[in-house]
């Protein structure tokens, strides 16, 4: 009889109510799509990388190498030779290792120099590896793979020329034109740093550099250019390992930190991930307590809404009591009004979020570079959405006992 | 008895100095037809609050065959009121987007006297005795008549076959044709069951009906006005 009772209340007040859930639903799709993006960008950002067990670089701050190595933001403090390299490499608890260099740019985009196992190895997300959406990796010296951002911004297809420039200003007057790369490749969007890159073979960075604004610039028609010993990295700026066993992780990183014949750093990328999103702890702090601000006016307006209707429905309340209904009856009364408008908020703004993601996805990782996920209860919104209900449930319960004292009073 | 008042006094907790009620002794015996006249604001409301246990007095003893409102808790008075007494108001005595039935239907289930089964048939037999049709009887209550709603009304406070009806001038607001009309239906359903009846209302012309007229402030030794 409550239900029912309830159930056609509300059909008769079908009015207000609707707009009551309007508002409500407005709150909890913002709310829960400030959570959403916010669980999705730490997700996002701790999956910049992964499946590297240790990043090795010339000795500096952990965060300065994982910025630098995987985030592409500020300089390299230095290089790191290649005999460090190979000796890594020989190392028999290394399963496999990346080389990288960094220091050209192209349009205000960074360049990678790496090798074709960059990627084979390099993953990024739930160990998601690198696709390619058009061409394949580069084989030759003056090839380019794109990073989807890249070609999209710069509106490359494959088989376009572009010129690299020496350093990694935007604007710069250093070019090295007289060895422009042939776009081979353009990667599938990542919502990771590797979208703003452009790769390219190490030998391709020694290539553009070879007696680089001096009087012989290497040619691609160059026999040279096919000459491996004039190609060969002297330095380099950092390499991705992977290795053989977990177990061994930190036993490698403590050698490599230890090594005496040149200064490296090894850092596991988990744990300077980690480390950087706690200093971006401010940011989360504030998209909290924004979700925590639209929670108490969603939460505010359904109070303000249950007792205009209380008002509304005085007399209704009084004669409830006058034929035997309890002050529990009642209560619950309110508070199914309240529980229906939060479920059906719930259930629109959940929808609605999830329609919205779905369709501005692919938006969003092209120009937000933010890979978030279309499925909502991936961020705990259960927990949250179950926090909802209790909190509107016991903040009616001011209403409820309002309505109850003014109806004592009118008895 | 049906009603036992001794050394009742009642006044509203915000206004705690300002008695409303203050009634030595005043009793009904058991099926008894008593109407009671006052002018609005004396308080009347506030006695049948009292009688009805809606409202608790301040001191005194509240007795309504044979039990003691005043020692009950809250639920016992709410349990109590569903299943002993019934009710009519002057106006709103129905949930205006139920039907006729369902209106009926709340008021047992607070009382859970009867089983459903037999309560339709009940419900259905008050209302035919009601000369309420039974195309109506499944119509929102708002899309019916006044006197339709009244009629209704006194089906609601008599399914729980109460043995105390009060009403509060629930003639107000009829014309002269409709209210013969339902004080004759009422007095004879009461005679018929048995009921006590407890009739509040400034219009003197209904008196006639009843077996007993009182002044409320005869009953009342507190002169008040506008409680309300």
């Amino acid at each position: 009889m409550l239900i029912k009772l309830a159930l056609k209340s509300i059909r008769d007040r079908q009015g207000s109510i609707v707009l009551s859930i309007m508002a409500m639903t407005v709150s909890i799709l913002v709310l829960l799509g400030v959570e959403h993006i916010r669980h999705q960008t730490k997700a996002s950002f701790s999956n910049t990388v992964s499946g590297v067990d240790l990043i090795v670089g010339a000795r500096t701050g952990s965060l300065n190498l994982l910025l630098y190595s995987v985030f592409k933001i500020g300089k390299p403090t230095n290089n790191i030779s290649w005999s460090s390299f190979e000796k890594i490499t020989a190392n028999e608890k290394v399963k496999w290792a990346v080389p990288f260099s960094l220091g050209d740019s192209h349009k205000g985009f960074r360049v990678l120099g790496t090798t074709q196992g960059y990627f084979k190895h390099f993953k990024y997300g739930h160990k998601h590896s690198l696709n390619f959406k058009e061409g394949v990796m580069f084989n030759n010296i003056f090839e380019v793979v794109l990073g989807a951002q890249v070609a999209k911004k710069l509106g490359y297809q494959l088989g376009d020329s572009l010129v690299l420039a020496h350093g990694i200003a935007k604007t710069s007057f250093s070019l090295h034109e007289n060895n422009p790369f042939t776009v081979v490749g353009i990667l599938a969007p990542t919502g990771t740093p590797v979208d703003h890159s452009l790769h390219v073979s190490l030998q391709g960075i020694e290539a553009i550099h070879f007696n680089w604004q001096g009087a012989n610039s290497l040619s691609t028609e160059s026999p040279v250019a096919m000459l491996a010993e004039n190609l060969q990295p002297k330095s380099i700026t950092g390499l991705m390992l992977g290795l053989k066993s977990k177990m061994t992780t930190f036993r490698l990183q403590r050698e490599i930190n230890n090594d005496k014949t040149e200064p490296l750093l090894a850092i596991l990328p988990g744990v300077a991930l980690a480390e950087l999103w706690q200093m971006m702890s401010i940011l989360e702090n504030t998209l909290f307590l924004i979700s925590a601000l639209v929670f108490i006016a969603a939460c505010l307006g359904v109070n303000a809404m249950l007792l205009s209707s209380i008002r509304e429905r005085i007399q209704e309340i009084q004669l409830l009591r006058m034929i035997g209904a309890s002050p529990l009856f009642l209560f619950l009364l309110i508070e199914i009004d309240a529980l229906f408008i939060t479920m059906m908020s719930i259930i629109l703004g959940s929808s609605l979020l999830a329609l919205s993601l779905l369709f501005a996805q692919d938006y969003l990782v092209s120009y937000l570079g933010l890979q978030i996920s279309a499925n909502i209860f991936a961020s705990q919104p259960i927990f949250l959405l179950s926090a909802v209900l209790s909190t509107s449930f016991i903040i009616t319960a001011i209403p409820s006992i309002i309505g109850y004292t003014q109806l004592q009073r009118k008895c | 008895m049906a009603i036992n008042l001794s050394n009742v006094y009642f006044s509203y907790p915000e206004q705690s100095k300002v008695p409303i009620i203050n009634i030595t002794a005043w009793s009904i015996t058991t099926g008894e037809h008593v109407f009671i006249y006052g002018p609005s604001g004396g308080g009347k409301s506030t006695l049948l609050g009292l009688l009805s246990g809606i409202l608790s007095a301040n001191k005194g003893e509240v007795n309504i065959h044979g039990q003691r409102l005043d020692k009950m808790t809250n639920r016992q008075r709410d349990k109590f009121r569903a299943q002993h007494i019934g009710y009519v108001f002057q106006q709103f005595n129905l949930i205006p987007y139920l039907d006729a039935i369902d209106n009926i239907q709340l008021a047992q289930h607070f009382a859970q006297s009867t089983s459903k089964a037999s309560l339709n048939k009940e419900i259905k037999a008050l209302l035919t005795r009601l000369n309420l049709s039974e195309k109506d009887w499944y119509k929102p209550i708002r899309t019916l008549s006044i006197g339709q709603q009244q009629r209704i009304a006194i089906a609601r406070a008599l399914i729980n076959k109460p043995t105390l009806l009060i009403a509060d001038e629930p003639t107000s607001s009829l014309d002269h044709n409709n209210r013969d009309n339902f004080m004759t239906l009422l007095i004879s359903i009461v005679k018929d069951n048995g009921i006590t009846l407890l009739f509040v209302s400034h219009d003197m012309s209904l008196s006639h009906y009843f077996n007993r007229v009182e002044s409320f402030n005869n009953i009342n030794e507190i002169v008040c006005s506008n409680v309300n």
